[in-house]
């Protein structure tokens, strides 16, 4: 059985559902195959069995020939021995092909979110994403489940076909008649099932959201008092899906019913019309007991097949949305390429002619917006992760600039920025940066929430850190930025979480550890600003004023409105 | 930092449990049970009829004498059918039941769950029981449970059958007996932990992939693209290893018991044929057994495909009910006291209190501190002194160690819950909004039988300053909001909590850090208008902007878990202490700033050897 991960999932076909499924199959062709082959055997080896029973009895017992019983009960232990040896391969490449075609996708999937990076927000919701991530692998792998069984159940509907048609002409085809008759019935019954049952899952993904909610919402729930409120809501949601459920198993009692009806009954017929016919001695009694097995048998691969066309159209409609979402492109390719001399230039400096914001090659900048949401667009767009305004570096405008040698140059960070899980120490050196992490976490002020921690740097961190408050998140935040130690640091309020005391120590330690390199902080905090070699004052997104924190503290009214914290 | 989890049910008491609920529906029990026999029974008559047909024939017969017989298979096929939807209507009601009672008391003991336990465990712990658990008990409870005792019945009454035709050809179903309980017991000794190991993975893959959908604009800007694909890979190796676990269990399983299952059928065959021979059962009788035998194959694949579900659902159902076995932290006393100051003040008194969380060091030494009504406190310091912890002793969320909070003489912690929220209410920096309109989201705050109009809803939002843009939602107080509703930004989820809290109207506001997300200028207005508002209401507000303990009565100045400074502002300045520090240092006054971080730096230094 193949291993995965693979190292290269491959470049997926995205054209369409069917492209992204045959490439899925050319892509795991062997268990596709073995799945197909031991399908068949298996499911032919199932359909034999009522003939041998029939021969047993009506040749061997009937006529009390001990031979031939023999002969029949041996070709019977032997057809069970090798059904139950197919069913296990069968089993085993059906899930060879699930594991195939769900890791696969998850692989590609991934690369792909990778891929789009800061794009991804702006073209999907992050909860298409996560539906991909649970749901949607599921449908597909359960399409790919299906493929094996699928093959043999047509394989086995040709045997039986063959062996009645060849006992009695007209019995073979009220069998088929019947059976296409019995199938459209369930096939009916089971799309009104499923829009049942999706209208209760529909209500019970509700009610999980509710549990889920109360359970993430506890602290502010026990705040304020609304446990009992919310009990409420929860019991009376709770009570509408238990109505729901009544309401599928009435549905679902029909169907029941009528599953064991209709193949019984049809049997009944079948035997019965064999009956005359070995009366009026067209026919042997083994040959009437083989009508009888194949009446219920073929019920098997019919239901199959319908249970398989389910499961196809389920992973024909997720492909699709896969392939969509792999069709998705990021707005700013990371093209490798070597960046021109004028933007690499000692003296190139960071400058944008909109804002007329220009970035000096080291020392701490402070930037004040008057109004605060124009920090945020301007961090962005002199990182170059929105193209609005004129940002250019060395007087190469940044979108001409090829994009992975400018993210390892200029590096944004902000508060929405996550953490990812993993051991602390890795998780806060970013990759392919030489840094002194010891350093980075003293001049984030972090050191107490690492000695805080039983396993210190060891510790291994949650997805998005949610054990740690918001002010530990944003120490270690910075940490990891400034063990990044990129040329220039665009980082936007890094310390709005935290007390005054642990802000006086980021403010001075920021400076010292990121002398000799260029840095940009966008702030309204006195505290911080004080520490900055210069600070520019952004009014209607032109800066209008620069100078030193104190200078600008005496000198602009504006200035003084926005970082003073006086008492009026 | 350690995460503990919530207790769990030991696996005896949840079977327990879940035989005690189903036996709560005795009528909807007996019926399932009843009609579901019922109908295996009437499937047994099946293969006695038909094997009478074979005889009839064999020994040569009239069309019409087998016509009636078809006929009467045809009315017991009728009457299984009907019998069999009655059972699945019975069954259905009876799992339906039982679901909702189990997942209800599930929510009612989590609303009751003390807040320190929950915090300890983190939310992940309490979100997966409230979802995959319940859940799974839901699967178990529809599907796998009426497969099974579909199976056990069917498998009973078709010995039951075979006896009545023919005992001694009965005796076949035994070979089936050694190799279908061996490997069962070998693979329920196994597959639940295999199967457990299963989900885990299966919820890590769904989880790194979320993580870095979340976090893709991370990704690019530190670079983390190799970094992610890893950790994406790295859950795909773990799914993969436990897919493997369970399919090698299947291997073993899944051929053992289908042996198991289709021996009898050889056995009838050899047996009917030596008892034939012999006249010691007709063509027919072995006919009937030899069909019997295949009868039972069907419901076991079934009942074998679906038992890891029950036994997972029963580790599910241990978790859901382990929940009530943490220790409550409130002892609710009947009569509440009415202790009043001379001026007829209800004073929040804090009597030497100390609070550990679970067994870690104390926190708070020993903390006294009155305020009195309509007092506006602010407490400040740095993080970690326990501002917070104390914020929630002084709402009663918290059990103190020892020494006791107050509010006119009755301790907070022996208010029953509704009461407590009516004098007590508390809102921190965390802002949740609940799934649901924005109508619902702010009246859980109200007292029990007592909704707010819309007028008292629009007043609370126009306190916060979220009046205008409330109203340019398209569906205004209507409008869904939370998990899959219109997002809302952390600002307007922080003003939409601390509008919660001014319909709440207690006696006394906790807030905690509740405006920091919120930039200064708009913060210091909030809190403004909110105390306008709330004015002869006591306001206890911890803050990390100074602004707030200006505009305060008092302040309480906490470090290392003790109340160091109590005073106003003025007077905390003149006499120079350690809020004198903070307050210039957050002013940005420079020289005493650069002291203040010179002796921090000496502080935490020490904690990090390796810094230096």
């Amino acid at each position: 059985m193949k291993k995965y991960p693979v190292p290269d999932p491959g470049i997926p076909d995205n054209r369409s559902a069917a492209r992204y499924l045959l490439w899925l199959c050319r892509r795991q062709w062997q268990s596709v195959a073995s799945g197909a082959w031991w399908g068949v055997l298996w499911m032919v080896s199932l359909s034999l069995m009522p003939a041998v029973l029939g021969q047993a009895i009506g040749s061997g017992i009937a006529h009390k020939d001990a031979g031939e019983l023999l002969r029949w009960t041996m070709l019977a232990l032997l057809l069970t021995a090798f059904t139950i040896g197919a069913g296990l391969c069968r089993h085993r490449s059906a899930m060879a092909n699930v594991y195939a075609a769900e890791y696969r996708t998850v692989q590609v999937v991934t690369r792909h979110v990778v891929k789009l990076g800061a794009t991804l927000p702006k073209v999907v919701a992050g909860g298409e994403v996560a539906t991909i991530g649970s749901s949607d692998i599921m449908s597909i792998s359960g399409g790919f489940q299906n493929l094996s069984i699928t093959v043999g159940a047509v394989g086995a509907i040709c045997v039986v076909g063959v062996i009645m048609f060849s006992v009695s002409l007209p019995l073979g085809l009220t069998v088929f008649l019947g059976t296409a008759v019995l199938m459209a019935t369930t096939a009916y019954l089971t799309k009104v099932l499923h829009r049942r049952q999706s209208g209760y899952r529909s209500t019970q993904s509700q009610l999980t959201a509710m549990a889920v909610d109360i359970t993430a919402g506890l602290r502010v729930l026990r705040g304020i008092g609304g446990e009992r409120s919310f009990g409420r809501r929860y019991r009376e949601k709770s009570q509408s899906l238990r109505t729901a459920g009544e309401q599928v198993a009435r549905v679902q009692s029909w169907f029941d019913s009528m599953q064991v009806l209709a193949p019984k009954v049809f049997a009944t017929v079948v035997t019965w019309l064999a009956a005359t016919f070995v009366i009026k001695d067209e026919l042997s009694v083994g040959d009437m007991i083989t009508f009888y097995g194949y009446a219920t048998f073929l019920t098997l691969p019919l239901s199959v097949l319908g249970q398989a066309a389910n499961a196809m159209t389920g992973a024909y409609v997720a492909a699709g949305k896969v392939a969509g979402f792999l069709r998705l492109a990021p707005e700013f390719p990371m093209v490798p390429a070597d960046p021109p001399p004028a933007a690499t230039a000692a003296t190139a400096r960071l400058t944008d002619g909109r804002s007329k914001l220009s970035v000096p090659r080291t020392g701490l900048l402070g930037v004040v917006c008057a109004d605060a949401a124009d920090a945020d667009g301007l961090a962005r767009r002199l990182t170059r992760f929105t193209d609005s305004g004129s940002p250019a570096l060395g007087g190469v405008p940044l979108a001409e600039l090829p994009l992975p040698w400018l993210r390892k140059r200029i590096v944004l960070a902000r508060n929405e920025d996550t953490l990812f899980g993993g051991p602390l120490a890795r998780e806060l050196t970013p990759p392919g940066r030489e840094a002194d992490l010891a350093k980075a976490i003293h001049a984030s002020a972090a050191v107490d929430i690492i000695s805080g921690l039983d396993d210190g740097l060891e510790t291994v961190l949650e997805n998005g850190a949610k054990n740690l408050s918001t002010g530990q998140q944003q120490r270690l935040r910075l940490a990891r930025v400034l063990a990044a130690d990129p040329e220039t640091l665009v980082v936007v309020e890094p310390t709005s979480a935290v007390d005054a005391l642990t802000e006086a120590r980021i403010a001075e330690r920021l400076a010292e550890h990121r002398r000799g390199r260029s840095t940009v902080v966008f702030t309204s905090s006195a505290l911080v600003l004080d520490h900055t070699d210069r600070v520019c004052m952004v009014e209607d997104g032109v800066v209008t004023a620069v100078g030193t924190h104190r200078e600008l503290l005496a000198g602009c009214p504006a200035y003084r409105s926005v970082v003073d914290r006086g008492g009026e | 930092m350690s995460v503990k989890i919530l207790p769990i049910a030991d696996p005896k008491s949840a079977r327990r449990y879940a035989l005690k609920a189903l036996r709560s529906h005795p009528r909807l029990l007996a019926g399932a049970i009843g009609m579901n026999a019922a109908a295996a029974a009437t499937a047994l008559v099946g293969p006695r009829l038909l094997g009478d047909l074979v005889q009839t024939v064999v020994a040569g017969t009239t069309v019409a004498h087998v016509t009636g017989i078809a006929l009467a298979l045809l009315a017991f096929v009728v009457l299984e059918a009907l019998l069999i939807r009655g059972a699945t209507v019975q069954g259905g009601k009876l799992s339906q039941a039982v679901l909702a009672e189990v997942r209800e008391e599930f929510v009612e003991r989590v609303l009751a769950v003390p807040l320190s336990t929950a915090e300890a465990a983190g939310s992940g712990d309490l979100i997966s029981r409230a979802s995959r658990d319940i859940d799974s008990m839901g699967r178990a409870a529809q599907y796998a449970l009426p497969a099974i005792v579909t199976a056990v019945l069917t498998v009973s009454l078709t010995v039951v059958g075979m006896l009545v035709a023919s005992p001694g050809l009965a005796l076949v179903m035994l070979v089936a007996v050694p190799p279908v309980v061996l490997a069962t017991r070998w693979y329920v000794r196994r597959s639940t932990a295999a199967y457990l190991a299963y989900n885990a993975a299966a919820a890590d893959v769904t989880e790194q992939l979320a993580a870095s959908t979340a976090g893709a604009a991370t990704i690019e800007a530190l670079g983390l693209q190799d970094r992610r694909i890893e950790a994406g890979d790295a859950s795909v190796k773990g799914t993969y290893d436990a897919d493997i676990g369970t399919l090698r269990l299947r291997t073993v399983f899944l051929p053992s018991v289908e042996f198991g299952y289709r021996l009898p059928t050889i056995a009838a065959l050899l047996l009917g044929s030596y008892f034939y021979v012999n006249d010691w059962a007709d063509l027919g009788v072995v006919t009937a057994v030899v069909l019997y035998t295949q009868q039972i194959a069907q419901p076991l694949a079934q009942a074998r495909d679906w038992l890891y579900t029950v036994q997972t659902s029963l580790v599910s159902l241990a978790r859901l009910i382990g929940v009530a076995e943490v220790p409550p932290d409130r002892e609710v006393r009947a009569h509440a006291a009415d202790e009043r100051t001379p001026d007829g003040e209800r004073n929040l008194v804090v009597d030497k209190v100390t609070f550990a969380y679970d067994d870690g060091p104390d926190v708070l030494h020993g903390v006294d501190l009155t305020v009195r009504q309509g007092e506006r406190l602010a407490i400040v310091g740095s993080s970690g002194a326990g501002k917070s912890t104390l914020g929630r002793l002084m709402a009663g969320i918290h059990r103190p160690g020892s020494g006791s909070v107050r509010l006119g003489g009755t301790s907070l912690i022996e208010l029953p819950l509704d009461e407590l929220r009516g004098r007590v209410a508390l809102v921190s920096h965390e802002q949740y909004v609940l799934g649901g309109t924005l109508r619902e989201n702010l009246e859980l705050a109200a007292r029990p039988g007592s909704a707010p109009d819309d007028e008292a809803i629009w007043a609370a939002l126009d306190a916060v300053d979220a009046k205008e843009w409330v109203k340019a939602l398209p569906e205004g107080l209507d409008t869904v909001v939370g998990a899959g509703g219109t997002g809302l930004s952390p600002a307007q989820s922080q003003q939409l909590a601390i509008a919660r809290l001014v319909i709440a109207d207690p006696e006394v506001l906790v807030l905690d850090e509740a405006t920091s997300v919120l930039d200064p200028t708009s913060a210091r207005h909030l809190e403004r208008s909110l105390n306008a508002l709330v004015a002869g209401r006591t306001v206890i507000a911890i803050a990390h902007r100074l602004h707030t303990a200006f505009d305060a009565d008092r302040v309480a100045v906490v470090e290392d878990g003790r109340v160091v400074e109590l005073g106003s502002h003025a007077e905390l300045i003149e006499t120079g202490g350690a809020y004198a520090r903070l307050w210039s240092s957050w002013h940005g006054a420079p020289a005493d700033g650069q002291e203040l971080a010179g002796k921090a730096r000496d502080a935490d230094s020490s904690l990090y050897p390796g810094s230096r």
